[in-house]
């Protein structure tokens, strides 16, 4: 056994940010053992990262403004679009702005919100349902297609470490895509034809979040017990890969 | 795409996604969220305009934040010239409305340290403690060997550890950027 290289400025903060080896953090957790005012240092120094997460963290979570997705949704228009189809582009957009402007004055009517909410507590029953090992066998790409009439599949998720367990089909029609990761933690995504306005939104409810993800042709309600981060990757994903 | 007219772009949907992430990023750079959402929107639009720009995908976050540090840069200079005077008690309907009112005391000082910081030093707590990034990431972001990414944590902790341990007397307006010859 060779003595441990003295503790640096550098692994210390290495050692906060796990940077370190397995071995070199190893003998970074035995010098702050045999030292505590290195451990207070670090002690303070975690608690300063906390804290900064606790100031900014949060705005991650609020609602985006809707001005935003508008001018993003609208940016490809003018490119490739001819006048007619542009009007009605920024007609439905205005109408989403409208839309979210009503939603945001009735919150009991969210409807999308509602729907995806029964299924993922079971309120909402499926009128049929695939699982188990028929998930794999199945063509389930071919079932929600032929279920929904929307072009779209079931995301693959495992990069995130979620594997789909089950497909439910509700009347609407919608459906309900449950995935489950190794701690049984479930991620569902509620899939429909959307009603037409583009929208955004991130939400918290409880534990949970909550993304709706929407453009004109296809409505996504992801629901996860996750931080706003991992959600902001999970849903971006799957929106990405429903439909590719 | 499946050619389905007026379905979110891969970019546009990737643009959205991130736009969370870099708002908090924005409002951590800035300390106030209403010129946090101004840069952002700057950000969208120069984003929008330069989308070519993005060779990879995945690269997209750090993309985005190094247009958002350059449009705060231009502001900054900018702005230097007439000094931006923030009222510490407007933050409180910025950023401390989840925090407990017992704790707020506590955490407007660790705010007025927070922004006592030098831009460069905020923007790597920043993107470390909060952005979650590697140090390697960092380094690729900023353009600086992996050393350097490591001096400067240690050195940006320090100076907020200093700057906690020193407050500044329970003054309620603090410089945000300091003006020449204000500067501590």
């Amino acid at each position: 056994m060779t003595r441990p290289a003295p503790i640096a400025e550098s692994d210390l903060h290495a050692f906060i940010d796990g940077e370190l080896p397995p071995g070199r953090a190893a003998e970074v957790q035995a010098a702050l053992a045999a030292e505590p005012a290195l451990a207070a240092r670090v002690a303070a120094y975690r608690a300063d990262q906390t804290r900064l997460q606790d100031l900014f963290g949060p705005v991650a979570d609020r609602p985006l403004p809707q001005a935003w997705l508008t001018r993003i949704a609208g940016h490809r228009a003018p490119r490739r679009m001819p006048g007619l189809r542009r009007m009605a582009i920024a007609a439905a957009l205005l109408l989403g702005v409208l839309g979210g402007a009503l939603t945001l004055l009735l919150p009991g009517h969210d409807t999308i919100l509602a729907e995806a909410a029964g299924a993922r507590d079971g309120s909402l029953a499926p009128i049929e349902t695939i699982t188990g090992r028929r998930v794999a066998e199945a063509d389930t790409d071919h079932s929600l297609q032929a279920a929904l009439g929307l072009d779209v599949r079931p995301p693959d998720l495992a990069k995130f470490g979620y594997r789909l367990v089950s497909v439910d089909f509700y009347r609407g029609p919608a459906a309900g895509l449950v995935y489950r990761n190794a701690q049984s933690a479930e991620l569902t995504i509620y899939v429909r034809k959307s009603t037409g306005d583009a929208r955004f939104d991130l939400l918290r409810r409880g534990k949970l979040r909550v993304c709706i993800w929407q453009d004109d042709v296809v409505s996504a309600v992801m629901t996860g017990d996750m931080s706003a981060g991992e959600m902001m990757r999970v849903a971006s994903a799957a929106y990405s890969s429903l439909n590719m | 795409m499946s050619g389905a007219a007026g379905r979110l772009g891969i970019f546009a949907n990737d643009l959205i996604a991130h736009l969370p992430a870099l708002r908090r990023y924005a409002t951590g750079l800035a300390g106030r969220a209403a010129e946090a959402d101004d840069l952002v929107q700057d950000c969208i639009e120069r984003a929008l305009r330069w989308q070519d720009g993005l060779q990879q995908r995945e690269r997209m976050g750090a993309w985005l934040r190094s247009i958002l540090h350059n449009v705060f840069v231009d502001d900054l200079r900018r702005r230097r010239v007439r000094g931006t005077m923030v009222d510490v008690r407007d933050l409180e309907d910025d950023l401390a409305l989840s925090t407990p009112p017992a704790d707020r005391a506590g955490m407007r000082d660790f705010y007025t340290a927070t922004m006592q910081l030098s831009l460069e030093h905020r923007q790597i707590l920043l993107l470390v403690g909060v952005e979650g990034l590697s140090y390697r990431e960092v380094a690729a972001e900023l353009g600086v060997p992996i050393g350097t990414v490591m001096s400067r944590i240690a050195r940006a902790r320090e100076r907020l550890r200093e700057a906690l341990d020193a407050p500044a007397g329970g003054a309620e307006i603090v410089t945000l950027h300091p003006s020449k010859g204000s500067a501590a």
